[in-house]
């Protein structure tokens, strides 16, 4: 009897339209007990789960900060291999535009102990076609020389060695004269008759006179032309286009054979 | 043993040199860690050992620099024979007598360099090797003289410790 009142009660809600309503009201509290005792559990169990979550976390977070680690480092790898790349992809071009010329690439792997002279020593030698003399380069421009050979080294004397003088010829200008290094590196312009017209920023190539360098490598430019009084000869100070505190790779022209003109030279009187 | 470790310490010193310290310039001077360590040798060791060392400093220096081979022979057998010289006057300090002898050494050294290169014809300007060269290179060497002690000396106690009287 009860069920069926409460059917037919049911029934009537339901055809009136208000058991949604009675529905809505009859379980909201039960709603709220159960979310106030969800929220409850949870923060039960999170407070005994917690100190594990953290533990793992942190193992987690040292883990990734491990792996930005290793990945920052490839990173930094990888850069250091494009810019090795990027130097012997310039190199490579500048080898292409000169097809006359054979190369043999070599890195720089030391420098002269002694402070007052410009030496690098590189990693290619005899056994690689590298003899004394032969000229260096970079995709810049002129380097210097090979000093001294090993089997499998060689040291190139740099053009901002105090000991190296390098026939040149200045483009605009049309002149020749040295270029000159000295013990702070700086070269110097040097042995340009008075009569020349010095203009900064020519650009100085070498000559090929003396047979030590073959003709027009790019050697720098000039900046500030000077004339002393009473002096013989105009100096300038040589801008050098290559950057010999970064220099890291080097080309050795090896189809050139230095002309050793010593015994044209005439003897000195006694 | 002894000898082998030396040998492997003196190639890594000639591996740091041209390849770590010859690149890290102070205007234009350059430190000598060769010749550092063989004056703190000189001053921690009593035997013949600080002469090899020498030798074998010079010989290097002379086989992979440009400068003539005299000159790494006598400033480095120079520095030896001025650490000689400290090690029994200045004996209750002997980091002092490394400062000493690194400066005097230094500077021979490169009196030394200037005079060779003079003679071979290089031109230098005395004034601009001084001040951009010789004083910056006596600056790194004195700044180098105090980590190559410390190891130096570490080296020399475990590789001939001292005797300890019961």
């Amino acid at each position: 009897m009860t069920i069926a009142l409460i059917v037919v009660g049911v029934l009537i809600l339901a055809i009136s339209g208000f058991l949604g309503e009675v529905v809505g009201k009859t379980l909201t509290p039960v709603v709220g007990a159960q979310s106030w005792f969800a929220t409850r559990f949870q923060a039960a169990i999170d407070f005994f789960t917690d100190p594990r979550d953290v533990a793992s976390l942190t193992a987690k977070n040292t883990q990734l900060e491990n792996e930005v680690s290793q990945l920052q480092s490839q990173i930094i790898q990888l850069k250091q291999q494009l810019s090795e790349t990027e130097v012997l992809y310039s190199l490579l071009d500048f080898a292409r535009q000169r097809p006359e010329n054979k190369y043999v690439a070599a890195s720089v792997i030391g420098r002269d102990p002694s402070p007052f002279l410009h030496y690098v020593i590189i990693d290619h030698g005899s056994d690689d076609g590298i003899q004394y003399g032969m000229p260096v380069v970079t995709q810049q421009g002129l380097v210097g020389k090979v000093d001294a050979v090993t089997a499998g080294a060689a040291r190139v004397q740099l053009i901002t060695d105090p000991g190296s003088a390098v026939n040149i010829r200045l483009e605009n200008a049309g002149v020749e004269g040295q270029a000159v290094g000295s013990v702070t590196g700086d070269i110097t312009l040097e042995m340009v008759g008075l009569s020349a017209t010095l203009s900064a920023n020519d650009l100085v190539l070498t000559s090929g006179l003396g047979g030590d360098y073959p003709a027009d490598i790019l050697v720098g430019q000039v900046l500030n032309p000077s004339h002393e009084l009473n002096s013989l000869f105009q100096t300038a100070a040589i801008q050098p286009v290559v950057d010999f505190s970064k220099l890291r790779a080097v080309l050795i022209i090896t189809n050139f054979t230095p002309v050793d003109i010593a015994p044209l030279t005439p003897a000195t009187a006694p | 043993m002894a000898l082998l470790v030396q040998v492997v310490v003196f190639i890594i010193l000639v591996i740091l040199q041209l390849a770590v310290v010859s690149a890290v310039p102070l205007l234009h001077g350059m430190a000598d860690i060769l010749l550092v360590w063989v004056a703190a040798w000189a001053l921690l060791s009593r035997g013949r050992s600080a002469w090899v060392y020498a030798l074998a400093a010079a010989t290097s220096t002379a086989f992979v620099s440009a400068i003539h081979p005299i000159v790494p022979f006598v400033s480095y057998f120079l520095v030896v024979l001025l650490a000689r010289f400290f090690q029994n006057r200045i004996w209750q300090s002997p980091f002092m007598a490394l400062i000493i002898v690194s400066f005097a050494g230094s500077l021979l050294q490169s009196l030394i360099s200037y005079i060779a290169l003079t003679i071979s014809g290089v031109g230098l300007d005395f004034q601009t090797s001084l001040v951009q060269v010789i004083i910056p290179t006596l600056f790194l060497n004195l700044l180098m003289a105090l980590p190559v002690y410390a190891i130096c000396k570490d080296l020399h106690r475990s590789l001939y410790p001292y005797e300890v009287e019961i």
